[in-house]
């Protein structure tokens, strides 16, 4: 065997046995193979590791115990509760040729159901809501935490039931400019200095001053937030997204979502909001919510708050949804990822809730429609079955 | 427990016996399925449907032949009409599959020894490396699925595998 071959001829043995192989370049190894006493040794050990690794991946994939409970379960309460000994054989013949059917319904129903349970368990990254300060502290803020009150350089913070507010302690800080992050699978509320409450969606940033200048209070949001700002004519609140939206509001709530570049949305529920971008500008009434892309400007439409905001709740709707729609909210609250089989046809409709686990979820989809899936690497794949 | 022993359990106790049949046997049959259907659900499936039908049909009752080669051809012919419910299979790949189910029944490719062989090597992977070859061995991926899935470019999985492929070589060789 040549050494200048010998790469090619390792990618041909690998493209064979995984079967994406030209029909070409199957005759070329076949012949390679028969010819060449070294090229069969390395084709032989390819294949025996191949074949051996995805046997013992097989074998360690495979639930003895949860197939013998299906069984068990499935065929008949004989297997497992021994007065059933007792029951007189041509009864029990009689009995099990009336219950056969159903018991073949019961095995596909039960299918999902116990193929779902033996696999293994999706296990959820914690990662922890962060405040990175101006000064270069950054603080980790645990729900859970015992320590409610952190005393930094800048500020003394008081972090209760995921509601962040704080003192400032020293006046020349006050100004700067502080970044709150919140990773996926969180979610967090900070009480601004002016007492605007600001909650964070999983997978967003806040930017904000620990006390406001004089003429305006301007924070940055990536991400999606909601706000509730405290009236002040005097002193209008802008919020600044992605560089390219201002949302200017006097006192108002509203729901500005920005996760998509190319399409900020702004809802609003109560009071006035303008928008502007570039120069161009829009006004909002409650009860609508503009869209805005960079490249076709502001549309409005009226909006579900049932929809629009039920993120705040923990909850959200599905109807008809394919899989990037459900991947967007799975990703940013599971830090999971669902995948298809080429050819699973993906439409779902349902209620997710962040505050259980996505198997509830997805037990719930198994359940109620044809769907089923497994658990890979931590991420979730939708069967095409 | 000896097959003998089984078959005479059966007998006295159905359902105890029917349990430490299918202890005994389980694995090692949805292991020849897996080899012959290459494909690890349909594997199971062949094997639990087997044991269904197996204890309805109280078929055990009549094995007239060695209750392990009675299982394994049970199997094995399950497997081939499913393979030929296929639409397309290569002559070449059943034959193949043969070889190996035969060859390998017997020596104990189910042996802990060698699955803590092969998750050794798989643990020396780097991850990205390990997850693909995984993927392409148990699910039958081709490359462009793989890269797909893992949003790579093809190149990257086939330098992939390669990795893993000569990582397997080195650590089942040492195991023979």
């Amino acid at each position: 065997m040549k050494n200048i071959l010998k790469e090619n001829i390792e990618q041909l043995i690998i493209d064979y046995l995984i079967g994406d192989i030209t029909d070409e370049d199957r005759v070329l190894l076949e012949r390679l193979i028969s010819e060449d006493e070294e090229v069969k040794e390395l084709y032989q050990q390819s294949r025996e590791s191949f074949l051996g690794a995805k046997a013992a991946l097989f074998l360690k994939q495979v639930d003895q115990h949860a197939a013998w409970d299906k069984l068990s379960k499935t065929i008949t309460p004989s297997l497992e509760v021994k007065t059933a000994k007792t029951i007189h054989f041509k009864k029990w013949l009689v009995a099990a040729s009336i219950l056969l059917p159903l018991a073949m319904v019961s095995i596909f129903i039960a299918r999902n159901y116990f193929s779902n349970k033996q696999q293994p368990q999706l296990t959820y990254k914690n990662e922890k809501v962060k405040l990175f300060l101006a000064s270069g502290e950054s603080i980790a803020l645990d729900r859970t935490a015992k320590n409610k009150t952190v005393n930094t350089n800048m500020a003394v913070l008081h972090n209760e039931q995921g509601t962040l507010q704080y003192e400032l302690k020293d006046q020349k800080d006050a100004l700067s400019y502080n970044t709150l992050v919140v990773p996926r699978t969180k979610d967090y509320k900070i009480k601004l200095s002016d007492g605007t409450e600001v909650w964070l969606n999983s997978d967003s940033e806040l930017r904000f001053p620990l006390e406001f200048n004089a003429d305006q209070r301007v924070v940055y949001l990536k991400g999606e937030a909601f706000f509730k700002v405290t009236k002040n004519p005097k002193k209008p609140f802008i919020v600044k997204v992605n560089e390219s939206l201002d949302v200017q509001v006097l006192g108002t709530s509203f729901n500005v979502n920005s996760y998509a570049s190319n399409a900020l949305k702004v809802a609003l529920v109560e009071g006035s909001v303008k928008l502007n971008s570039k120069g161009e500008e829009s006004l909002l009434k409650p009860g609508f919510m503009a869209t805005y892309s960079p490249a076709g400007g502001f549309s409005q439409s009226t909006f579900d708050d049932q929809l629009v905001l039920s993120w705040m709740r923990g909850i959200y709707f599905f109807n008809n949804a394919n899989l990037n729609e459900i991947n967007e909210i799975v990703q940013r609250w599971y830090d999971v990822k669902i995948m298809a089989e080429p050819g699973a046809d993906i439409s779902i409709s349902g209620a997710i809730e962040k505050d259980k686990p996505l198997e509830e979820f997805l037990q719930n989809l198994s359940a109620t429609s044809q769907l089923k899936y497994k658990v890979k690497e931590n991420n979730i794949i939708i069967l095409n079955k | 427990m000896d097959d003998i022993l089984i078959l005479e359990q059966l007998e006295a106790d159905e359902a105890k016996g029917f349990k430490i049949l299918f202890d005994k046997y389980y694995k090692s049959l949805c292991l020849q399925a897996f080899i012959l259907l290459d494909n690890s659900e349909e594997a199971e499936d062949v094997v639990q449907t087997f044991f269904l039908k197996l204890w309805q049909e109280k078929q055990y009752l009549q094995i007239e032949t060695s209750l392990k080669s009675y299982l394994k051809s049970a199997i094995r012919n399950t497997c081939l009409n499913k393979i030929k419910q296929r639409k397309t299979y290569s002559e070449g790949s059943m034959e193949d599959a043969y070889l190996i189910a035969d060859e390998n029944s017997d020596n104990g490719l189910e042996d802990k020894e060698l699955q803590i062989q092969v998750e050794n090597a798989l643990n020396s992977l780097p991850e990205q490396c390990r997850n693909i070859f995984i993927t392409v061995t148990l699910e039958n991926k081709k490359y462009q699925e793989a890269a797909d899935q893992f949003g790579v470019s093809i190149n990257t999985v086939k330098t992939q595998l390669k990795r893993a492929f000569s990582k397997m070589r080195e650590q089942m060789i040492g195991f023979k």
